[in-house]
């Protein structure tokens, strides 16, 4: 048998960029990877290194890749541009599972770069509007400054109930003001619904524990981790939560199956 | 299963056999320790050496009592089947473009006296690295090329605790052959086709039934040397529901974070991704390298360390060892071979805490 090396990276070519912010930038990739929605990738920066990026949108062979500059790897997206070559590995993890609240109301719950991880399951609840009772969507971000997605925003309000919160006041920013839990209270919220939320883990805390109150069952919230997934193939260790290897146990867990390790500081 | 009774000449013959074909690895003493290295000759092993170990403590002494006087080495197997750095790629960019080579380099590789808590560990990698989606190609390739002596301890160290970390001693544990010394001759018990070709090449006596009762008695009275005990039932539940102790804190304040444990420890497999780049930035040599929850920067996320203090990484290393491991593999990450304990600078107990924490 002749085994497939793990770390063997493919080619990709940068189809568009487009600067979202400050700091965050969107690429669209054309590549053969197949991803299914909520996995990631693996991009390596050459002599920089790797990092794993969510896939924010897939359509016939291009991904839509949403990138914070923070580290080497990273930094690397700084200075890309339309044409270039680009080297990724992929995809990995499990993936959102909308379809396992058929009829019911779906709540999505976005935290700053988190959106990236919910856009295409956005898109998706879009594209089967009809099979749902309701879809919400809800965003929250500290400053008008960290928005991502703006020239979205329309078209999807036009579809499904979507709101935006910015934490800061700016004279930039005329609609709600406050977090991403204000928003949350403003919404009728069935018992009975599916949600899904990606963000900052704080932000996850706090808005489970609100919708727990509301008598949401936690094994209906769906919840996206971020950790550092170094290898991707669950032998790097580095992305360890409690018992979880979240590169190939998650990204996506079912938050009843991590409840207990997830409010403990340092798991 | 073939058996057979060496004589000492005989051992020595098989030996040289199984060098002739592979890289042999084998203890000797070195430096001051008992140590796996390579290309040692039989007269090299430390027959007639003992190590006095306990926390924080290690010391080498004669003794005559027999050959394999001494118990388990301080380095273990993953050393050879997971070096500490392994070049694994090479990138070139030659004008924008890259190319990629993958490296596979190997040894074909024979174990002599391997105890059964470090083939129990092996046991325990080939759960991470081969029964996985993603096999790991490298540690594969060695692993199936290798061969093992096994060798059951005579005595145990004032650190071994294997007994409690569910060790079989009617386990071979993937050991070709499996050799237990008994009167100063060795019981070879023949476990695999390739060990029975090994022993086809030297003359040998067929051993008589007396000797199993013999071996037992080896065993039976090994098991009593060992004076470490942990008490494993419903070890993980118990752990889970400690994890907020504040018994963590105080092992947080003793514990240095130097990574001594998760360097000696035989199954502790966590690794880093590195770089290396020419300076005029060409070729980027890609390496695995060993790495270690207790690395400040091991759980950073955005720059952002998810285990900022020190007891959180201690936690991490106990709880992965004895609780999460049970999860993630169905076995402890733990086999009870006490290197962590005697290499530990500040004389942490990894048997002493984990009772401790069960008993709060």
């Amino acid at each position: 048998m002749i085994l497939q090396n793990p770390y063997c990276l493919i080619n990709g070519k940068v189809i568009k960029v487009k600067r979202e912010n400050y700091n965050t930038v969107s690429v669209w990739i054309r590549s053969d990877i197949k991803p299914e929605n909520g996995q990631y990738v693996i991009f390596y920066g050459f002599g920089r290194g790797e990092a794993p990026i969510t896939v924010a949108s897939y359509n016939d062979g291009i991904s839509l890749h949403t990138i914070r500059i923070v580290g080497d790897v990273t930094g690397y997206f700084n200075r890309i541009s339309e044409g270039d070559d680009i080297y990724l590995r992929g995809p990995y993890g499990n993936s959102w599972d909308l379809m396992e609240f058929e009829g019911r109301q779906i709540i999505i719950i976005s935290g700053g770069l988190g959106i990236a991880a919910t856009r295409w399951l956005m898109e998706e609840a879009i594209q089967n509007r009809d099979r749902f009772k309701e879809v919400i969507s809800l965003y929250g971000v500290k400053s008008v400054d960290d928005l991502l997605y703006r020239e979205e925003y329309e078209n999807w309000s036009s579809k499904i109930r979507f709101s935006v919160i910015v934490q800061n006041p700016s004279e930039a920013w005329s609609k709600d003001v406050g977090l991403i839990t204000d928003l949350i209270e403003k919404v009728k919220i069935d018992k009975d619904c599916g949600v899904f939320i990606c963000g900052p883990d704080p932000m996850v805390k706090a808005v489970v524990n609100q919708l727990y109150n509301i008598g949401v069952d936690k094994s209906n919230i769906k919840v996206s981790l971020e950790r550092h997934m170094k290898c991707s193939v669950g032998t790097c260790g580095h992305c360890m939560f409690g018992p979880f290897f979240v590169c190939k146990d998650g990204p996506v867990f079912r938050f009843s199956d991590i409840d207990h390790f997830f409010d403990k500081k340092g798991v | 299963m073939e058996r057979y009774i060496l004589t000492i000449d005989q051992l020595e013959e098989l030996y040289s056999i199984i060098k002739d074909e592979y890289k042999l690895i084998s203890p000797t003493l070195k430096d001051g320790v008992i140590q796996y290295s390579q290309n040692i000759d039989f007269k090299d092993l430390p027959f007639g050496y003992t190590q006095m170990e306990s926390a924080g403590f290690y010391t080498v002494k004669t003794t005559d009592d027999c050959y394999f006087s001494y118990i388990r080495p301080y380095n273990s197997l993953k050393q050879f089947l997971r070096p500490p750095k392994v070049n694994f790629m090479t990138v070139r960019r030659i004008d924008n473009n890259l190319t990629f080579e993958y490296h596979l380099k190997y040894e074909k590789y024979a174990f002599f006296d391997v105890r059964r808590c470090d083939l129990k560990a092996l046991y325990i990698l080939d759960k991470v690295f081969i029964e996985n989606k993603y096999p790991d190609i490298q540690y594969k390739t060695v692993r199936e090329n290798m061969f093992i002596v096994g060798v059951n301890c005579l005595k145990a160290s004032d650190v071994c605790f294997c007994e409690s970390m569910d060790i079989n001693f009617e386990e071979g544990y993937g050991a070709d052959i499996f050799i237990t010394e008994i009167d100063k001759n060795f019981l070879v018990e023949v476990l695999t086709e390739k060990g029975k070709n090994f022993l086809n090449k030297i003359k040998l006596k067929k051993q008589q039934s007396m000797n199993l009762n013999k071996k037992e008695e080896v065993i039976e009275k090994f098991k009593t040397t060992i004076k470490k005990k942990l008490n494993t039932e419903n070890l993980k539940d118990i752990l889970y529901s400690k994890i907020d102790s504040p018994y963590w804190e105080e092992l947080g304040k003793r514990c240095l974070s130097c990574t001594s444990c998760t360097q000696v420890c035989p199954t502790c497999f966590c690794f880093d991704i590195r770089e290396e780049n020419s300076l005029d930035m060409k070729v980027s040599e890609r390496y695995f390298v060993w790495d270690s929850c207790f690395n400040q920067t091991f759980a950073t996320v955005h720059k952002f360390n998810l285990r900022e203090k020190i007891s959180h990484r201690y936690r991490q290393w106990l709880m992965h060892k004895m609780a999460y491991w049970q999860d993630q593999f169905g076995t402890f990450g733990c086999i009870g071979c006490g290197r962590c304990i005697t290499w530990c600078p500040v004389k942490i107990d990894i048997q002493i805490e984990t009772q401790k924490l069960r008993d709060l």
